[in-house]
């Protein structure tokens, strides 16, 4: 049997419904639970409650349509902790060549989630290989004093304060701790200084998880921190777990740019 | 035999509507997306109107009553334009006709307008083969509530035919969230219909909210919200929105659950280093810690008598669900197939858990673990299923889902997998439904 007429309730009638119940509502309270039940004679017959043999079983083969896409592999892939971090997180189109650059560890054409706009202008292309040398020294390690706030220096490792996380990992990776050490250094130089470390997870799994899977990232941040010579009181923790993603998209590249803790200052001196 | 009498079902009063419930709300509507094939087949004809002046109600009882039953997977109703007659009445019923179209079951009804503006429905439920009326009601109400009526027709169809208390006069609470075009976000809390219909906001913020919890007597929601810039619990009382902000330690304070008395919360806090299962007193706010290692523990769930919870914990490496007297005590692994499994919710009978499982292809899906056979049966088929749900009764989960489309929506299956029905589409991104319980 079709059951295509049941499949959508008539909008229509569900909107007026919904206007004629906000509008009685809000006018008298107080009729609503006016509702008298009262008998009706009934037309003899017995009543037999007849237990119907509930229609179980057929649950074995689960085809169906959605699915979809191959969601990449749960190894953790790369985790590439790539350097221009708050480049690849906000809106594609100008940051581009910056992040083509980086983002080695993720493989293919990064950044492509966020940045399909511009997708059109086949010129843009060029433009973004020439500029690509420039930005991202991501090991300079030294902080260039003078040339104003060393946190301000987009050249300096301090610019980088997204580290990366493998898939269900809180394992900082190698190359990320260089970006971890400097702030600390910074840290423990300028004991006014506070920062906070917001955890994050990717989409994939359940939400109350990875909120303790983001606290478990910003916390293994923090110990390494407080290990390279921060002070404990210049370190807050937060997780957010998947609510607030960097980027959105259902591919391994946007989970991985997801899967991260974001080293945020809250005093600089 | 005669019956000597016929139940008439009372109608609850509506609960306040709150200040914020915002008008423009998109009403979400349930569609079939995989049926059953072992099916009773129902006819249920559009109920007739019968008054002499006035305005028939807007709402289609029969058509909601239809999709109701047709969302168990123990009901096939007769499409409305295969009926060969409607009739309204018991003299009008041929039941020669409807044993041709192997109807087991036939629903008629009529209605009617009554004193001070309320219409009446009346409804009959006939078993066929048998030619015996199995149920007769008598219902007034006012316009505004009537899908609630016709959801309470259908439950108690459901209850005469299987014996087992119907859940569709029951509502869910759901998380959305709007987007902006300057690519802010806003967080609503909703509570709505079972069908979807008749949502209202009751509590919206620009902070993620999450994990919203019913209390045993749906007077209450428990949830997360951000609001502070920090996970912290909140209670909320549903008729008023009056709500309290009940734990705010440093940390994690996330994933209530209300004991099945309603005395206590579950919780999860991480005040002391890492995420651990605490029980709260919600008179006393004392708070007694159950777990203690280094692992994550979250995501705590009552059995239904009380003595137990399940939560999931990465201490064996990956996240698995355990189980441990709500005394505290020695926690004991329950799954072991599967990298991944999260999110556990007993069901109301105690004797399964819907949980979040991984597949072999790295896809999440609802599965349900029974407790005795260890036996595990994934219900669902997509890439990324989570917040699973139970109706009060155990006849279906609700749970979010993602669309082919990449489209967060709302899904449901019965607890035997023959059937899943998903919300239409809806611009603002869904999830965390949670079933409300009975509403008396």
């Amino acid at each position: 049997m079709s059951l295509s007429l049941f499949r959508l309730a008539p909008a229509i009638a569900c909107t007026l419904i919904l206007a004629a119940c906000g509008g009685q509502q809000a006018t008298n309270p107080e009729n609503m639970s006016s509702s008298a039940p009262s008998m009706v004679g009934n037309d003899g017959s017995s009543a037999t409650s007849s237990g119907l043999d509930s229609g179980s079983g057929s649950a074995a083969g689960l085809s169906n349509s959605q699915g979809g896409g191959s969601s990449g592999a749960d190894s953790g892939s790369s985790s590439g902790s790539d350097s221009s971090g708050s480049g690849s997180r906000t809106d594609g189109a100008s940051d581009s060549p910056s992040m083509s650059g980086s983002d080695s560890g993720s493989g293919s054409g990064s950044g492509s989630g966020s940045d399909s706009g511009s997708s059109a202008s086949s010129g843009s292309d060029s433009d973004s290989q020439s500029s690509m040398s420039g930005s991202d020294s991501g090991s300079s390690s030294g902080q260039r004093r003078g040339m104003g706030h060393p946190l301000d220096d987009p050249d300096s490792i301090l610019a980088d304060r997204i580290i990366y996380f493998a898939f269900d990992s809180s394992d900082i990776p190698g190359r990320a701790r260089a970006i971890v050490e400097a702030h600390a250094i910074y840290l423990a130089e300028n004991p006014g200084a506070q920062v906070t470390l917001e955890g994050h997870a990717d989409e994939r799994g359940t939400r109350e998880y990875n909120i303790a899977l983001g606290e478990k990232r910003a916390r293994a941040v923090r110990q390494l921190m407080a290990f390279l010579g921060a002070a404990g009181q210049q370190l807050d923790t937060v997780s957010y777990g998947e609510e607030r993603p960097a980027v959105e998209g259902q591919d391994e590249e946007s989970w991985q740019l997801n899967r991260r803790v974001e080293i945020v200052y809250t005093s600089r001196e | 035999m005669p019956i000597a009498s016929i139940r008439v079902l009372a109608l609850l009063s509506l609960s306040v509507a709150l200040g914020f419930a915002s008008g423009a709300e998109a009403v979400i509507t349930f569609k079939i997306t995989r049926s059953s094939d072992a099916s009773q087949p129902i006819a249920v004809i559009p109920f007739a109107w019968q008054a002499e002046r006035g305005d028939s109600p807007n709402a289609d009882m029969a058509s909601i009553i239809s999709s109701d039953l047709a969302g168990t997977g123990l009901f096939d109703p007769l499409p409305f334009e295969d009926l060969p007659s409607r009739p309204t009445r018991h003299d009008e019923i041929e039941f020669g006709d409807w044993r041709l179209l192997a109807a087991r079951y036939l629903v008629i009804g009529s209605i009617t307008s009554g004193a001070d503006g309320l219409y009446v429905v009346e409804f009959r439920l006939y078993d066929v083969p048998l030619q015996d009326q199995l149920t007769a009601l008598r219902i007034t109400y006012p316009a505004s509530e009537t899908r609630r009526v016709a959801h309470q027709i259908a439950d108690e169809i459901y209850y005469e035919i299987t014996g087992v208390r119907g859940a569709f006069d029951t509502r869910i609470a759901y998380i959305t969230e709007q987007k902006s075009d300057d690519d802010s976000s806003t967080y609503i809390l909703n509570i709505a219909d079972i069908d979807g219909h008749a949502p209202r906001a009751v509590l919206e913020s620009d902070s993620p909210i999450m994990s919203p919890s019913w209390s045993p007597d749906g007077s209450h929601l428990a949830y997360v919200s951000f609001e502070s810039n920090r996970p912290a619990i909140y209670v909320q009382e549903v008729s008023t929105g009056l709500r309290e902000s009940y734990v705010s330690f440093s940390g994690i304070n996330s994933a209530p659950a209300f004991s099945p008395d309603g005395e206590s919360l579950a919780i999860v806090l991480s005040k002391d280093g890492n995420p651990e299962i605490y029980v709260m007193d919600l008179k006393s706010k004392d708070i007694r810690r159950l777990t203690r290692n280094s692992a994550i523990d979250t995501e705590p769930s009552w059995s239904p008598d009380g003595r137990h919870l399940v939560f999931t914990s990465d201490r064996g490496g990956r996240p698995q669900i355990y189980r441990i007297s709500s005394q505290g005590g020695r926690a004991e692994r329950i799954t072991f197939q599967g990298s991944y499994n999260a999110r556990a919710v007993y069901s109301p009978d105690g004797k399964k858990l819907a949980i979040v499982h991984r597949d072999g292809s790295s896809r999440f899906r609802i599965a349900l673990l029974d407790l005795r056979t260890r036996y595990l049966q994934i219900l669902t088929d997509s890439r990324l299923d989570e917040s699973p749900s139970f109706a009060p009764n155990g006849s279906m989960i609700l749970y979010a889902t993602t669309t082919v489309g990449g489209q967060s929506a709302l899904a449901a299956v019965s607890a035997d997998g023959s059937v899943r029905q998903q919300l239409a589409d809806q611009p603002d991104r869904v999830r965390e439904p949670a079933w409300s319980p009975y509403r008396d």
